[in-house]
């Protein structure tokens, strides 16, 4: 239990119901058990974040089409905060946008995963995210 | 029936009022208001409706005007005098059906079923061939029924909730939102392994995300539309009975 405890806790900013369902599913399938938290698009992510009530997570899903405030714009909103630039984030998208790619890497992600259509694929693509996040885990 | 689309042309407000709310009720139809004969053509040029409503006389013309520019497809007018050389030469005109007001919803919507149904028979777009592979779906489900039942069901309702976006969206000419609102049917059409309109999701959504090619790719929207109309009545016989 204590463990489970210290485990930090994954958020996924994701509008899309299918897309988050999918990934719930994967995480399950990967054996993740940390608790998941859901915000439907950057803004909400953002409150979240704010919320002295919610423990910082230890990495942050994004989607980068979003209503309200995009993927883009969550980045840069995080990126020049003191305390929140430090969480890994992984950019989970199906934008193959050559500037896409190239603005959320100037904004410091940690990585940038296309959603595939491919099941197989896309179990790849969470395993590595799971193991990059294992591996570098940060303590703050 | 799927989803349906009416060009309504009045400029009584009251009558406006009256026939929203008929329509309220009816969650497979909606509508475009315009408010006058020039104004219902520019939406009629630029637009595929499934049908056009219009009241006799109008500030700037009458229905005759209207049956001028809409020469195909059907077309109901609705008037206040009705007299039965009136109806011949509206139906020498082309408009098949005439109604008096004030409307009667039950009468009403009868008719628009009967008109929509038969119309659609003699479309000019041939019906779509719509397949799904859902072999994603099993993949990701590992045999869990209920969660298969659970994602067919968010396909099932959020799709008419999107074309009905799409329609409004082009209304508005809002380009890049129409591109935003294709791109959320995406992770559906991915879902249900819809293979033959993935491509072109994809190329509409970048066309009107970088608002170009925009001609050619509204005259590609009744297409996608359509397929995923379809796709919507074949999918809610995927739900296993729990």
């Amino acid at each position: 239990m204590d463990q489970m405890k210290d485990q930090k806790s994954i958020l996924l900013i994701e509008d899309d119901l299918v897309d988050a369902m999918t990934v719930k599913k994967v995480l399950k399938e990967l054996n993740v058990e940390r608790p998941l938290t859901v915000c439907k698009n950057g803004e909400e992510g953002l409150e979240f974040l704010e919320n002295n009530l919610n423990n910082l997570p230890g990495i942050i899903l994004l989607d980068l089409n979003m209503p309200k405030m995009n993927g883009l714009e969550f980045l840069k909103a995080i990126k020049s905060h003191p305390k929140f630039q430090v969480i890994p984030v992984v950019v989970l998208t199906t934008s193959d946008d050559h500037n896409d790619k190239l603005e959320s890497y100037k904004l410091s992600i940690a990585g940038y995963m296309l959603k595939s259509f491919d099941y197989k694929k896309f179990i790849e693509v969470m395993r590595s995210v799971k193991h990059y996040w294992e591996v570098s885990e940060l303590s703050y | 029936m799927s989803q349906k689309h009416i060009l309504y042309i009045e400029d009584d407000t009251i009558d406006q009022m009256a026939f929203k709310r008929i329509l309220a009720k009816e969650a497979w139809l909606s509508f475009t208001l315009s408010n006058s004969v020039s104004e219902g053509q520019k939406f009629w040029n630029h637009h595929t409706y499934d049908l056009v409503i219009t009241d006799y006389h109008l500030s700037d013309g009458t229905a005759h005007d209207v049956l001028a520019f809409v020469r195909t497809g059907p077309i109901v007018v609705v008037t206040g005098t009705l007299r039965a050389e009136e109806q011949s030469r509206f139906a020498e005109l082309g408009a098949k059906y005439y109604l008096a007001k004030p409307l009667i919803p039950d009468e009403f919507i009868s008719l628009l079923r009967e008109v929509l149904s038969t119309d659609t028979e003699n479309s000019v777009l041939a019906e779509p061939s719509i397949s799904f592979d859902l072999k994603y779906l099993k993949d990701l489900s590992q045999g869990d029924q209920e969660f298969e039942a659970e994602m067919i069901q968010i396909f099932l309702d959020e799709m008419p909730e999107g074309i009905q976006e799409i329609h409004q969206l082009i209304e508005s000419q809002k380009w890049i939102q129409l591109g935003a609102a294709i791109h959320k049917m995406k992770s559906k059409i991915r879902l249900m392994g819809m293979v033959e309109i993935k491509d072109l999701a994809d190329r509409l959504e970048k066309n009107f995300k970088f608002e170009r090619e925009i001609d050619s790719s509204l005259a590609e929207i009744p297409l996608l539309v359509k397929s995923l109309e379809i796709a919507v009545e074949k999918a809610s016989g995927l739900i296993p009975q729990l």
